[in-house]
């Protein structure tokens, strides 16, 4: 079945506000009646200050849960048939898939002391993907890096050179390490676009953890090639490649789920969508004009810098009249999750403080409407959880208060006498109401698949689907409430202008996390439900009934977090063929690449464990070669005047070499290492010194280096 | 520096003598060679002996009286090392440079000389064609030529509500006192709101 071709050059605007409003009058239709039971409800037992925040509460969280309900609604009947037609992947036509790409883009990647061999292995794969394309001519990579840790640093310049020499990449794959880190990751790509943008077009951004395949990379070119009044378009990447059970049921998830609602959301935004910071290309010349990020009004963590700046930057696009699509059919994007609940944690409260920032733009003049709503909704998505909070205990105040009197409650008639529910029964109908618009997308996602020939058999089969679907939602449920708390407590120590804590790491040797920090982490929980719990059951057994979905997260937090953030648990339910993705089943070539080459790289000979701790630092003073990249990299930028730099350097030389790198602290040693006639006298003087004027650390490292094969630990050596 | 009591046959020739300084010297500069990634025992070993050989005439004679064997030694290395890229990257530069080392270094690496041709490494015979063309035509190319342009904010007018919560938020800043004033209104408006919902 062909589908007519888009032109969203002739989009009717007309036609997308009654697409948004089909959209809000659907959500009102869901949340007027809930809230106006809920409402009656309250009014049967009488109406207080606390009922009436209960109902706020109420209202607003419902309004979120029905808004995403029928988002996955019209999805589902997007979906159907031919499709929706106005999807930006359809204004390809057939000439446009045969014309050779010629818009100079430049791959960028800014990198944040990642894995070194996971950022090389996938841009390899890309590179090769996109080579075997045949289009490769018209694209240039970009390493960014911001990283500090000094051994990562090393790795990746060493790991550099190789991946260029074995692809052929000279002048085609670049590598840049800023000095000084401003404004983060948005800084890091506004760096690029002030040396670089004016020689390209389009820029396709990718995180550490993405993969692109050259089909779609250049499908997005041509994308952006036939719409010139696009600004950006933002992919949908598929998550992939978990290996714990939490990353394994994400992937699951989304990829059942997602399908429905990226159609929904491509639904009421069209051209005003949004912009997820990876997995996008963008038209560099209005995004150097238009989207270099102002300061917040302030300070930080509620104004200053922008930290998170995709949101804010698909606003400034669009108030600059380009517009912004998400291919929501595009194939061939990929992403990584977090392994576990701590880290999914972590990274949400990095995102959780930059989406509070965007608070100060929701009013900001000239923004688009449906851009503040994206902004909105950001904000919502952690507010969520506070007042999902305070939702449970304004509902345990209520019940306590009941207990309090020890009155029965003697519920007058309902306002709907003719539903001649009971009062009981008419909370019941809300409890339902409520988890079935939660849980209805799910459904809706099943059935969708369903119309699908074949498609299920990509999730294992339909027995493996539906009973995934299950677990998932079991456990999800109750992961949500440790969600909550997490979030909660973020929120407030944001606002406080507090960090947040986290146990120090101490991971098993797959990365999976401990007893101690799972206990240390998730001890709050813990006792928070344990003592919601006794206090429910005091007040009545049949509220804590109630309750237990949420209770039992709570209590059993520290073994779900654990067990479920395992290498082992995760492979086990992969043995089973758990929890499957089509992606896992049939994988594209560019995946399974991937996968053998990072097996490769973990099958190197790791350092000894008394040098690994400054082994970057040791590779750059000891290695020749790695020694001569540091340098050559350095003395490209290098304006230290020698003089100064040299009174302040030679004693540290002299006392890294004497006393080992343990007896500098790591803001000597990277000083160190970013002053060029430092690395230089290092390098010669550590191999001219007799052995006796080297501390035991350095005089180890010699001997590795003639008694091992010279360190095999990055891409450098293969 | 050598102990008389020790000595070793080199190359038919009188024994040398030996001790442990130089056998320190002889396994830095094999350390140093071999961290060059020259594998080949019988290439090191030449280029080893020849290295230290070099450095005990130097011992041997009054510019290099009293000078640490293993100094002597890397000194060496160094030397022939730097001469032999001079030589193959046809550079007019100092050979004292350290530039013409690093870029020596990365040239080697990037053409893969260690695999492809070690025993032309440091070896006194003009080295091949191929060898010196790869050389040559290896270096790091870390980024393209800038092209310079500016990238500045654009004026963003916050609206009236985030206009006046900077300005509050100004102020407290610089009235301490006022931050706690408020604080405390909060708290009591708090307390209130809590009375008024359990009354």
């Amino acid at each position: 079945m062909s589908v007519p071709r888009f032109d969203p050059a002739r989009l009717d605007g007309t036609r997308v506000t009654q697409r948004r409003i089909l959209v809000a009058s659907l959500t009102l239709l869901l949340v007027g009646p809930a809230v106006l039971l809920m409402a009656d409800l309250h009014w049967r037992t009488g109406m207080d200050n606390w009922k009436i925040l209960h109902l706020v509460l109420f209202a607003v969280l419902f309004a979120l849960v029905a808004f995403g309900a029928v988002q996955a609604v019209v999805g589902f009947f997007c979906r159907m048939g031919r499709g929706d037609p106005n999807r930006i992947l359809n204004s390809l036509t057939p000439e446009d898939e045969a014309r050779p790409v010629d818009a100079p883009t430049a791959i960028v990647m800014p990198i944040f002391n990642e894995d070194t061999s996971r950022i090389m292995e996938g841009l390899r794969v890309i590179y090769r993907s996109l080579e075997a394309t045949g289009q490769l001519d018209a694209f240039d990579f970009f390493i960014l890096s911001d990283t500090t840790s000094p051994n990562r640093w090393i790795e990746e310049e060493s790991a550099w050179v190789a991946l260029t020499r074995q692809l052929g990449a000279r002048g085609r794959m670049f590598y840049r390490k800023r000095r000084v880190n401003l404004n983060k990751k948005a800084g890091n790509l506004a760096d690029f676009c002030r040396r670089w943008g004016k020689r390209y077009r389009y820029m396709v951004v990718l995180d550490a953890d993405s993969i692109m395949t050259g089909d779609a990379i250049v499908k997005l070119v041509r994308l952006m090639e036939r719409n010139p009044g696009a600004g950006l378009i933002q992919t949908v990447p598929r998550l992939v490649n978990g290996e714990t059970v939490f990353a394994r049921l994400q992937q699951f998830a989304s990829r059942l789920y997602g399908p429905i609602f990226a159609a929904g959301l491509n639904y009421w935004q069209q051209g005003e969508g949004n912009y997820w910071g990876h997995n996008a290309i963008i038209r560099v010349a209005p995004f150097i004009e238009h989207c270099s990020l102002p300061e917040l009004p302030g300070v930080e963590p509620f104004g200053g810098r922008i930290l998170s700046h995709d949101y804010v930057e698909a606003a400034l696009m669009r108030r600059a009249g380009w517009s912004v699509w998400l291919a929501v059919d595009l194939d061939g994007s990929y992403e990584e999750c977090p392994g576990n609940l701590i880290d999914f944690a972590k990274r949400d409260r990095r995102w959780l403080q930059g989406n509070l920032q965007h608070t100060w733009l929701v009013t900001a003049r000239g923004l688009h409407a449906a851009n503040r709503l994206h902004l909105a909704l950001g904000i919502l998505a952690y507010l969520a959880s506070p007042l999902w909070c305070a939702f449970l205990v304004v509902s345990s105040i209520i019940a306590w208060r009941y207990a309090a009197t020890g009155l029965s409650p003697l519920p007058v008639d309902s306002f709907a006498r003719y539903l001649r529910l009971g009062f009981h029964a008419q909370a019941l109908l809300l409890l339902s109401g409520t988890l079935g618009l939660l849980f209805f997308p799910k459904v809706l996602a099943l059935i969708d698949l369903s119309r699908r020939p074949g498609a299920a058999a990509g999730f294992g089969g339909w027995p493996r689907v539906i009973s995934g679907a299950i677990t998932e939602t079991a456990i999800f449920t109750l992961l949500a409430p440790v969600l909550m708390l997490f979030h909660t407590k973020f929120i407030i120590l944001t606002l406080a202008g507090r960090g947040v804590a986290w146990v120090a790491q101490r991971r098993g040797a797959d990365g999976d996390p401990e007893w101690r920090e799972a206990i240390l982490t998730h001890a709050g929980h813990t006792l928070t439900g344990l003592g919601w719990g006794a206090f429910a059951l005091w007040i009545n057994p049949a509220f804590a009934a109630w309750l237990a979905p949420i209770l039992l997260g709570l209590v059993t937090s520290i073994p779900l977090s654990l067990v479920t953030g395992q290498m082992a648990a995760g492979a086990f339910v992969k043995r089973l063929k758990f929890f499957l993705t089509p992606e896992e089943i049939s994988p594209p070539p560019e995946l399974t690449r991937l996968s053998r080459n990072l097996e490769a790289c973990r099958r190197h000979t790791p350092p000894l464990p008394e040098l690994a701790p400054d082994y970057g630092l040791m590779q750059a003073v000891l290695d020749p070669y790695v020694n001569a990249v540091h340098l050559a990299l350095l003395r490209e930028r290098d304006q230290t005047p020698a003089a100064a730099s040299e009174e302040r350097f030679a004693p540290l030389r002299e006392r890294l070499l004497r006393e080992g790198p343990s007896s500098l602290p790591p803001r000597d040693k990277l000083a160190l290492l970013l002053d060029a006639d430092s690395m230089a006298a290092l390098h010669r003087d550590l191999w001219s010194l007799p052995a006796e004027r080297l501390s035991t650390w350095w005089r180890t490292a010699i001997r590795a280096y003639n008694v091992l094969a010279p360190a095999p630990q990055t891409a450098l050596y293969r | 520096m050598s102990d008389p009591a020790d000595s070793v046959l080199v190359g038919g020739s009188a024994p040398e003598p030996v001790g442990p300084a130089w056998d320190e010297a002889f396994l830095r500069v094999e350390s140093y060679l071999r961290a060059h990634q020259i594998e080949s025992r019988i290439v090191l070993n030449r280029l080893v002996v020849e290295i230290v050989r070099a450095a005990r005439a130097v011992s041997d004679s009054p510019a290099g009286a009293g000078l640490d064997p293993v100094a002597l030694a890397m000194r060496e290395a160094e030397r022939r090392t730097t001469e032999w890229f001079a030589r193959v990257l046809g550079d007019a530069a100092d050979p004292d440079d350290e530039r013409l080392g690093t870029r020596g270094r990365i040239a080697l690496v990037m053409a893969d000389v260690p695999a492809r041709w070690p025993q032309h490494f440091l070896a006194s015979a003009p080295p091949p064609f191929e060898l010196v063309e790869a050389m040559r035509a290896a270096y790091l190319e870390a980024g393209p030529e800038l092209e310079l342009t500016r990238m500045v904010p654009r004026p963003l007018d916050f609206g009236p509500i985030a206009n006046v919560a900077d300005e509050a938020w100004k102020t407290f800043a610089r009235w301490p006192i006022l931050r706690a004033l408020f604080g405390w209104a909060l708290f009591i408006g708090l307390l209130a709101a809590l009375w008024f919902a359990t009354h």
